[in-house]
């Protein structure tokens, strides 16, 4: 059961066939609680793929547009690409139980760009937030080693059901007293052949594994 | 005798997916403002906004939910009061589009307003479209994002319900909007608020009921401009500087 | 002339309509009206009148009203010499004020009068209804204040209706009323005791003649920096908004002084913008 994990094998875990979801390009949601990486990783990706591919924003943050001005400031996409979607507290919400509002904020990018890829950006929110697979065709969960390391055992519907599981901040794990091969371990019990890969976005920018696992999946969808 | 159709009765349900949890009713721009802070400011604040701000989205239900309803079905006992005149059904996008733009002039002093009510139209038409296919809300579609109340109506109509259920539900959902916003945002005890949410429905009653009688006015006489025009100016500027606040949490 | 004013207390109820019509002539406008007591019309300028309301009015059951007609190619100003001082009348109900004004192709109407006080007890009803031809333009200000000084002042019912090109542009009524607990309140005004508007409305940006400029288009317009199109002082909020249709509108709420003078600056921005 337990294996050494390599972030170069992700590729091979591209989910086939794809839910069949919503039409129109790849959309790929990113949750996880609040400070695990989750803008870093969109700025990451967009980074690493807008040379290659036409790509669109939309960002829940759950305390208004502040996601959207970070990767505005940053410069990672160019204003008219990124949108944002207040969400009433409820980050949740937006994301699975009452998508219209994302789902409104994503046709319109689509309508004006007709990018390969949409990246739906949640708000922070608890280990049970999930995307609707009526928003998205995949979906990655991010957390971080600071939040200690039973949290891939305590599992939740993020970790155990998301397409792809993000472990960011490998880099803190000594100061924080967090033990990655447990989590690792964890992670791999709770997700049977789903996915896990352990990063440090500071340290790796590019996010080369994930980006590639993303770009399978543009691939994939694309047909 | 009537009995109620649960179609009306899903559309009254904030757990059907139509965006109004991302939309305050206002209440954000009092709470940041420390004009609403406690069960007691909401008890106050209620009532108010159904006095100012209640019968233009009950009247637009009203009416759409009057225009939406087949003509087979008007002579049924509550379509009875409806004089309109024949050929008026919008089955298409131009029938509709006087009524969407008195919905804009009704609320002409926010913009913002404006784009709160569309943004939770357009989320409304796509959950209500696949529910209740009709043509009337077929028709709607041609105007991309109808106001919010316009929706609503054409949707009770489609579910089965009368025009003054309608500027009921509208009324009911300006209510729970801002009832559901003051909790999460003040952490307001939800049991204390449930009961001033009934009082308020109960006092907008009336509100409901005289929206959906100009309406059903407008729509015999086939003039939109006979649709309730009343406002509220602070709502307007609060609901104008809100939308151009760095941080909110609720989009209206 | 009419004749002299009955004493202000205690008189009847007072019916009467008055016309003005705003013609273009060579070289000048022209300016025709028939006045009715109480309401008093003075001209004061080429393309300007002054309106007086006498007989100490309007009292509660008066109703007056005025129709406007600002020909093809003319303009007209409108101003007021006083305050309107609403006040309870013997004969009981609310006074009433209507004014109806079209603007033909071409022609300007700039309406500014001074406040409207309703006082203590006192109800006021008034409408406001332009038709603007799809050329013609318009610079719309009210201002309502609920009491004189220390009062809580009374009710006003205010509807404000413009029309372009036979398109409505704005369909508004405001209620308030200084006794009622629940129209003073936070869902309410706030306590606020004034109201404002200027509305902005039609195509013509430049007032024949006077040269007036409805240049407040660069003050109000959605690029403009955010503090230019709203904000929040001391006594007044006030925001600018864009309509649906050719104009745009400030709405300001607080107190009367305030609320009159972001009236008076956000009217005024565009000639201070021009000059520099």
């Amino acid at each position: 059961m337990r294996r050494k994990h390599r972030d170069d094998l992700l590729t091979a875990h591209v989910p086939t066939p794809l839910p069949a979801g919503p039409a129109g390009p790849l959309r790929v949601g990113i949750g996880g609680p609040v400070g695990g990486g989750k803008t870093a990783l969109v700025a990451a990706l967009c980074r690493a793929l807008r040379d290659r591919m036409s790509i669109v924003v939309v960002t829940n943050d759950i305390y208004t547009t502040e996601d959207a001005d970070f990767l505005r400031r940053h410069g990672v996409l160019p204003d008219e690409r990124i949108r944002a979607v207040q969400t009433g507290c409820c980050p949740h919400t937006a994301i699975r139980d009452d998508i219209t509002a994302n789902l409104d904020a994503v046709d319109e990018l689509v309508a004006r760009h007709d990018p390969d890829l949409v990246l739906v950006e949640s708000g922070g929110d608890n280990l049970t937030a999930t995307f609707s697979y009526g928003l998205v065709h995949a979906q990655i969960f991010v957390l971080d080693v600071a939040g200690g390391d039973k949290v891939p055992r305590k599992g939740g519907p993020g970790v155990t059901r998301s397409d792809l599981l993000v472990i960011n901040k490998i880099d803190l794990a000594e100061l924080v007293g967090a033990d990655l091969d447990v989590m690792r371990r964890d992670a791999a019990e709770v997700r049977g052949e789903r996915p896990t890969v352990l990063v440090s976005l500071r340290r790796q920018p590019d996010a080369g594994p994930i980006a590639d696992w993303v770009t399978g999946l543009v691939a994939a969808r694309r047909g | 005798m009537t009995s109620v159709p649960m179609g009306l009765l899903l559309l009254a349900d904030s757990r059907l997916p139509a965006g109004g949890h991302g939309h305050s009713g206002g209440i954000e721009a009092l709470v940041d403002r420390g004009l609403l802070r406690s069960t007691d400011d909401l008890h106050a604040v209620l009532p108010a906004r159904v006095r100012t701000t209640a019968a233009v989205p009950a009247g637009a239900a009203a009416a759409a939910c009057a225009l939406a309803t087949p003509p087979s079905r008007r002579q049924e006992s509550h379509h009875q009061d409806t004089r309109r005149p024949d050929g008026g059904f919008p089955d298409t996008g131009q029938g509709w589009r006087r009524w969407d733009a008195a919905g804009s002039v009704r609320m002409a002093p926010a913009a913002a307003l404006r784009d709160a009510s569309r943004a939770q139209g357009a989320a409304l038409l796509r959950t209500a479209g696949a529910a209740w296919p009709s043509p009337a809300l077929d028709a709607l579609r041609a105007l991309r994002r109808p106001h919010h109340a316009l929706v609503l109506g054409a949707a009770a109509a489609a579910a089965g319900a009368t025009p003054a259920q309608a500027a009921a539900l509208a009324v009911h959902h300006l209510i729970g909007g801002a009832c559901t916003a003051a909790v999460r945002l003040l952490g307001l005890d939800p049991l204390a608020v449930g009961a001033l949410a009934a009082r308020a429905g109960r006092q907008a009653e009336p509100v409901a009921a005289g929206a959906a009688d100009a309406a059903l006015a407008a729509v015999a006489a086939d003039d939109p401009a006979l649709l309730p025009t009343d406002g509220n100016p602070l709502a307007d500027v609060l609901a104008e500087l809100h939308h151009r606040s760095e941080a909110t949490l609720f989009a209206s | 002339m009419s004749a002299p004013p009955a004493a202000p207390t205690g008189r009847t109820a007072l019916t009467a309509a008055a016309t003005l019509r705003a013609e273009p002539a060579a070289g000048r406008p022209r300016l025709r009206w028939s006045q009715a007591w109480p309401v008093v019309i003075r001209a004061t300028g080429a393309d300007r009148v002054h309106l007086v309301h006498g007989a100490g009015g309007p009292l509660g059951g008066d109703d007056f009203s005025l129709d406007v007609e600002v020909l093809a190619g003319a303009s007209l100003r409108v101003r007021s010499a006083a305050a309107t001082l609403v006040q309870p009348g013997a004969a009981g109900g609310p006074a009433r004020w209507g004014v109806a004004a079209d603007v033909g192709a071409g022609g300007f109407l700039d309406w500014a009068p001074e406040a409207t006080v309703v006082c203590d007890g006192a109800t006021m009803r008034s409408r406001l209804r332009v038709r603007l031809d799809a050329t013609a333009g318009a610079v719309l200000r009210e201002l309502v204040v609920l009491g004189r000084h220390g009062e809580r002042g009374g009710r006003h019912r205010g509807e404000l209706l413009v029309d372009v090109a036979g398109e409505p542009l704005i369909a508004h009524t405001t209620e308030l009323d200084g006794a009622d607990e629940v129209l003073r309140g936070p869902g309410g005004t706030a306590g606020a005791r004034a109201v404002g508007t200027l509305l902005v409305a039609g195509t013509a940006h430049t007032a024949p003649h006077t040269g007036t400029h409805m240049a407040t288009h660069a003050v109000a317009d959605a690029a403009a920096p955010a503090a230019e199109r709203g904000g929040e002082a001391p006594g007044v909020r006030w925001a600018w908004t864009e309509l649906a249709g050719p104009g745009r509108l400030l709405v300001a709420v607080g107190e009367p002084g305030a609320v009159g003078a972001q009236l008076d600056r956000q009217a005024s921005a565009p000639a201070r913008a021009q000059r520099s």
